[in-house]
């Protein structure tokens, strides 16, 4: 496969990640009926169990992928002043991360 | 039949206004662009719009009618609700009443390079088979009225960068005929963040086709074309 040129690959990145997100929330729906999980704790061991783990962690990042591309969009739509462009993206990239530090310690934990 | 039209000289007026006009029909007065010869006959010559074939082909009448855009000389008068408000197309410089500039426009047509490509012609003629041939349907039909590409608004917000529907659907008449042998540099043109990109598939564009065409798909399949060339 050669390499995504272009603006093309930003328009992959959001349909993929729109099609996983999908899936996953299917997927999500019928691993929850399953286990039926109540109260904090069966919830925290369902959410970190195999099943879910590595599929959540791919959705938090097909979440992020997502939310970036679809919220730059709409400032290349609406904002036209490079600087102000500039500032707002970097506005939305600082929250994004923000809210994926806070994350962290919940996807990531033991 | 009442009808309410913009009316504005960029130079001479201050602002836009609404002009009221109200005309007795004749009965042999069945489309929009009948009643505005009507008005320009009998009350205001001054009235600008363009027309040409009167019959839906040549695209020079369209007009946003009633919040909607449409060409004038295949709008039946039947049915409009009155007092009809007739405005120039939305997003397009207006030059006089309902006249807009449309020199932005074609320069866009222009730079996809609206006709077939091939450097190396044979000796005879190029060959299509029916199956080839009919992959042009529903893209060749386009004539360039520009009633989608008035009611983008992803074209509203960025025209200058923007293709727009109309434009966008002509790219993949070429795109998609057999005989032209420059897809790639072409898909490599459209690849780009503004061009293309700037589509986010509301489909006013299919919606007010005057001749029913889909430019909202023509965008999409543009974009599977390209993902295709990366397999």
């Amino acid at each position: 496969m050669k390499a995504i040129p272009g603006a093309l690959s930003a328009w992959l990145v959001q349909r993929l990640s729109a099609l996983y997100m999908l899936l996953f929330t299917f997927y999500a729906l019928g691993a929850w009926l399953l286990a039926r999980p109540t109260g904090y704790d069966a919830w925290r061991a369902w959410a970190l169990a195999p099943p879910m783990r590595l599929p959540g962690l791919l959705f938090s990042a097909a979440l992020f992928a997502h939310a970036w591309v679809g919220l730059r969009d709409v400032l290349l739509d609406y904002v036209h002043p490079v600087p102000l462009r500039l500032g707002a993206l970097g506005l939305v990239a600082a929250a994004l991360a923000l809210t994926a530090f806070g994350l962290a310690p919940l996807l990531f934990a033991p | 039949m009442k009808f309410l039209v913009y009316r504005f000289v960029p130079g001479r007026d201050a602002r836009p206004r609404m002009q009221r006009y109200e005309v007795a029909l004749e009965p042999r007065d069945r489309m929009l662009l009948d009643a505005l010869e009507r008005i320009r006959a009998t009350q205001d010559d001054s009235l600008a719009f363009r027309r040409s074939c009167r019959e839906g082909v040549c695209g020079s009448d369209g007009m946003n009618i009633n919040g909607r855009n449409g060409l004038a000389c295949i709008t039946p008068l039947a049915g409009l609700r009155e007092p009809v408000a007739l405005r120039p197309l939305p997003g397009f410089p207006v030059i006089r009443d309902l006249v807009v500039d449309m020199t932005r426009f074609f320069e866009q047509y222009r730079s996809i390079k609206p006709y077939v490509i091939d450097d190396a012609p044979p000796e005879r003629e190029r060959l299509q088979s029916p199956e080839e041939r009919g992959r042009l349907d529903g893209l060749y039909e386009c004539i360039l009225c520009a009633c989608c590409s008035g009611f983008c608004p992803s074209y509203w917000w960025n025209p200058d960068r923007f293709l727009g529907p109309a434009t966008l659907l002509q790219a993949l008449r070429f795109i998609a005929d057999s005989r032209d042998r420059a897809t790639a540099e072409r898909l490599d043109h459209l690849n780009d963040v503004y061009r293309l990109f700037r589509c986010r598939g509301i489909m006013n564009c299919t919606e007010v086709c005057p001749k029913n065409l889909n430019p909202a798909r023509a965008i999409e399949q543009i974009k599977l074309h390209m993902s295709k060339m990366l397999i």
